[in-house]
């Protein structure tokens, strides 16, 4: 009925902690140049990720081909495999939206999940410090889940804005109906923008100047 | 989870060795115990019988294996595997080390005291103890996705697991995290995709997400319904969940549409990290609600702990507009249609506040649902009446939305099995007598109990039809193939009119019709039968629905095209618009009658418009669960007849 033709849905291009399990898709073959999944990042992974792909070797970065080949010569026994998922998890997220041929098939093929969004990601060690993991995090959550969170905080509540208190640590049940109050008050100071990242550092920024949530969400 | 445990076997695995004397005799412990045969070895390596019923391993990455022909013997893999464990660590980095890179194999190795922690060399496996910081679970779920009328991309529905983290730690379920196996498709059209998809061109992987980016996908972005069976698994079992995961990380399985796909990989996966399972076999066909079905039976039916239910965008969306009284669904209505932000203004402010609070609710919920709201995308048709409706609702009371207890169908594992063969026998015209044969893997008709299904939706999927025929007038046999579907889909939405949603009909046939054939006017032929004539053709249809009696009388009426090619007296491509009209009736719970009326003009090059009119009536009774038995007729204007019966048994 009234649905949007474009292709991609939504562009997440914080850091994630997230990360998918064909991070090194190094197998020692099979890896032809040029050769673009559709679904994951490829062509969409826009490099507004700070964290820096990992070195090959140690956590090539997902499913674009150009990342496949480092990833390669990384591996080049054929029985000296890649291990493990990739490094901790640190990585960009991309969820975008195949074109409609791709998602009929895909209801044919039982491969739902793909069509929608795929979900790529780069990965990087985790040499990351605490505080910006969790700052990464929360920017992730907010660009993943914004206008859930937008339509929880024009009510005052909602499972999303429970989960976002959640993640800030606000941590009695007294806290996060107080965070919805807030959310609720200044929803047009806080969702001004329709940038996730201003989003949320006007809300973190709220949420600090409001003497009871300032103490209990601690991660704000 | 804990990881402390991890850090402890890995203290042990450090203090360990350097010391172990003399060479081991490895080898001849997993000789004289079969160890390499053993069923949890087996299924740690994700061995299963193939198509031509010989066991080997799913996993298609050399990668994954330790010696060259691991994926076909695995008393060579197990051999290969502890010999690399104990393998001292060279000048590569460590993390690439056996015992890093197999941390699954290796608890078992040790469980079975093939070898013991002291025989090992000391490895510090940093990445892998990286990745496991912050990984607390107590809990795991399958999660099904189910499937939905009108969105064709979800026919057969999804499964995936959620990870639940510690709820001391964790209390919003948003925030755990999801596990899913999936193709990494290349192609756009739907026919390449489906191809390669048949064939296993697609490599599959797992991989592993926060659980929300599940939750937007599917419940606000292709709104589906998930359901949650939360799983008796312990501490240990989900530790060799991340085992596994970490094992299986980068390795490719391939993606085949009939078996190796999203569920058949995740049964593989579960029996993986408790062994005590055992849910695979030998299968040609797995579909989602298939594995529901199996961890539902699993473990005499103890596996399951909960089942918990998670409401779409629509579903969440229709709930609220069902709850309001028809004055406010009227509200709801206008805004909707007309779209316009003053006037909904106006609209809203003539209401109680406690009515406005509930239509505005409702209108956001709708435009949620229409917009497919997921991720940080924006409306864009409804945007400022989205705008207005949001900064109204800050003025309006804070109430908490009614949880969702009663789910738009019942859960999945209560339906049916999905593959059924079935036996009928009948009569048509001058007393020819026939016996049918029918087989159909999947997955669920308009007639059948709906219990468990989406309502409305049919979708048959390989559906072939045999017929034995014995002339009453000559005594001759003749056996073919009446009826053969690979893909027939039919969908009558019964939600809420207002979404006015169209009834529509995808249909692949090879069918022989039956009749007297108006070319050469020909009576029966010389062996007593009817004529017989080949038609493969595509038939597309759309048209409407009418709910009379809610769940209990549904009519349809649509306007189809079937093109394709036919072999009578004349061959060669034809076209044939038509109309049906259509009802479904709904007696009991387990009693359906459906009549479809159609009328069609056949034409093709050669020949003027043939025109039919055809009525056929079809009952049900279902005896119990996955038991049917099943009554027809059929009448053309071409003078041909059909009565028959005959049973069913999904299995």
């Amino acid at each position: 009925m009234k649905m949007n033709s474009k292709n991609v849905l939504a562009l997440l291009a914080g850091s994630a902690l997230v990360f998918s399990a064909h991070a090194f898709s190094a197998e020692g073959k099979k890896a032809k140049k040029g050769k673009k999944p559709a679904a994951p990042a490829g062509e969409a992974a826009p490099a507004a990720d700070a964290a820096a792909p990992a070195p090959a070797g140690d956590a090539a970065p997902a499913s674009g081909s150009g990342d496949t080949a480092v990833a390669d010569k990384a591996a080049p026994a054929k029985h000296r495999a890649p291990y493990g998922m990739a490094g901790c998890g640190l990585g960009s997220i991309v969820i975008k939206s195949n074109g409609k041929g791709a998602q009929i098939g895909a209801g044919f093929l039982n491969v739902t999940g793909v069509q929608t969004f795929g979900i790529s990601t780069g990965s990087s060690n985790c040499k990351i410090s605490k505080d910006d993991f969790a700052q990464r995090e929360q920017e992730v959550f907010m660009e993943a889940n914004l206008a859930s969170v937008e339509q929880d905080s024009a009510r005052g509540q909602g499972e999303h804005l429970a989960a976002f208190g959640d993640m800030l640590g606000c941590g009695q049940e007294t806290d996060v109906s107080q965070l919805g109050e807030v959310a609720k008050s200044h929803h047009a100071e806080i969702f001004n923008s329709q940038d996730s990242k201003q989003v949320l550092s006007q809300f973190k920024a709220l949420i600090k100047s409001d003497e009871r949530l300032a103490k209990s969400c601690v991660r704000a | 989870l804990n990881f402390c445990k991890t850090i402890i076997l890995a203290a042990s695995v450090w203090s360990a060795s350097a010391l172990s004397a003399g060479p081991l005799n490895y080898v001849a412990v997993i000789k004289e115990k079969h160890l390499g045969d053993h069923e949890t070895w087996k299924k740690i390596l994700f061995y299963g019988p193939n198509f031509y019923f010989h066991e080997r391993s799913l996993v298609d990455a050399p990668g994954f294996f330790m010696s060259p022909i691991g994926d076909d013997h695995p008393e060579e893999e197990l051999i290969a595997t502890v010999e690399g464990m104990l393998k001292p660590v060279g000048s590569e980095k460590p993390d690439q080390h056996p015992q890093c890179r197999h941390p699954r194999r290796l608890k078992w190795i040790l469980e079975q005291h093939i070898v013991e922690p002291s025989d090992l060399p000391p490895v510090v496996c940093q990445d892998y103890i990286d990745w496991l910081a912050g990984k607390h679970y107590d809990g795991i779920s399958l999660v099904f996705s189910s499937s939905y009328p009108n969105n064709p991309s979800s026919l057969f529905g999804h499964t995936f697991m959620r990870m639940h983290r510690i709820a001391t730690e964790q209390k919003s379920a948003l925030l755990d995290d999801a596990i899913n196996f999936t193709a990494f498709p290349d192609a756009d059209d739907p026919l390449t995709y489906t191809v390669k998809g048949l064939f296993g061109r697609y490599p599959g992987y797992f991989s592993f997400t926060p659980y929300y980016l599940k939750v937007q996908e599917y419940s606000n972005a292709d709104s589906r319904d998930l359901w949650e069976y939360r799983l008796n698994f312990s501490e240990d079992e989900l530790e060799a969940v991340l085992h596994l995961l970490w094992e299986l990380g980068p390795h490719r399985i391939n993606y085949f549409y009939f078996d190796d796909n999203c569920s058949a990989v995740i049964e593989y996966f579960l029996q993986a990290a408790k062994p005590s399972l055992q849910l695979t076999g030998y299968q040609y066909w797995v579909i989602p609600s298939d594995t529901v079905k199996a961890v539902r039976r699993a473990d005499g039916s103890q596996l399951v702990q909960s089942v918990a239910y998670r409401p779409s965008a629509l579903t969440r969306f229709l709930q609220a507009y069902l709850r309001l009284n028809r004055e406010a669904q009227e509200i709801v209505e206008r805004i909707l249609d007309q779209n316009d932000d003053s006037l909904a203004t106006k609209l809203l402010m003539e209401q109680s506040i406690e009515a406005r609070t509930q239509i505005v609710d409702v209108c956001l919920e709708g435009i949620e649902y229409f917009e497919r709201l997921a991720g940080s995308k924006e409306a864009s048709e409804y945007k400022d009446l989205r705008f207005r409706l949001l900064k109204m609702r800050t003025g309006l009371p804070t109430l908490t939305v009614p949880v969702i207890e009663t789910p738009a169908t019942e859960a999945p594992d209560i339906g049916h099995d999905s593959s059924r063969i079935g036996l009928s026998i009948g009569r048509s015209d001058h007393d020819n007598s026939f016996v049918d044969w029918h087989w159909r893997p999947a997955l669920h008709d308009k007639l059948s109990n709906n219990s468990g299904f989406a309502a409305g939706l049919g979708i048959d999927f390989f559906d072939v039809n045999l017929r034995s025929e014995k002339s009453s007038e000559t005594g001759n046999v003749r056996t073919y193939v009446p009826y053969f579907s690979p893909l027939s889909i039919l969908s009558l939405p019964v939600i809420a009119s207002y979404l006015r949603k169209p009834a529509w009909t995808l249909k692949f046939v090879s069918e022989d019709r039956l009749e007297w054939d108006v070319e050469t006017m020909g009576m029966r032929d010389d062996k007593g039968f009817v004529a017989r004539h080949r038609y493969v053709y595509t038939k597309v249809g759309i048209g409407q629905t009418w709910s009379l009696l809610p769940q209990h009388v549904l009519l349809y009426s649509m306007a189809a095209l079937s093109a394709g090619d036919r072999h009578g007296i004349s061959k060669g491509f034809f076209w044939e618009p038509s109309v049906l009209l259509g009802g479904l009736i709904t007696m009991t719970e387990n009693a359906k009658l459906s009549f479809t009326g159609e009328s069609s003009a056949e034409k093709s090059a050669v020949t003027a418009y043939n025109v039919r009119h055809s009525l056929e009536v079809d009952t049900m009774v279902q005896l119990k669960k996955n038991h049917e038995f099943r009554m027809s007729g059929k009448a053309s204007s071409r003078r041909y007849t059909e009565t028959k019966v005959g049973y069913l048994w999904y299995f």
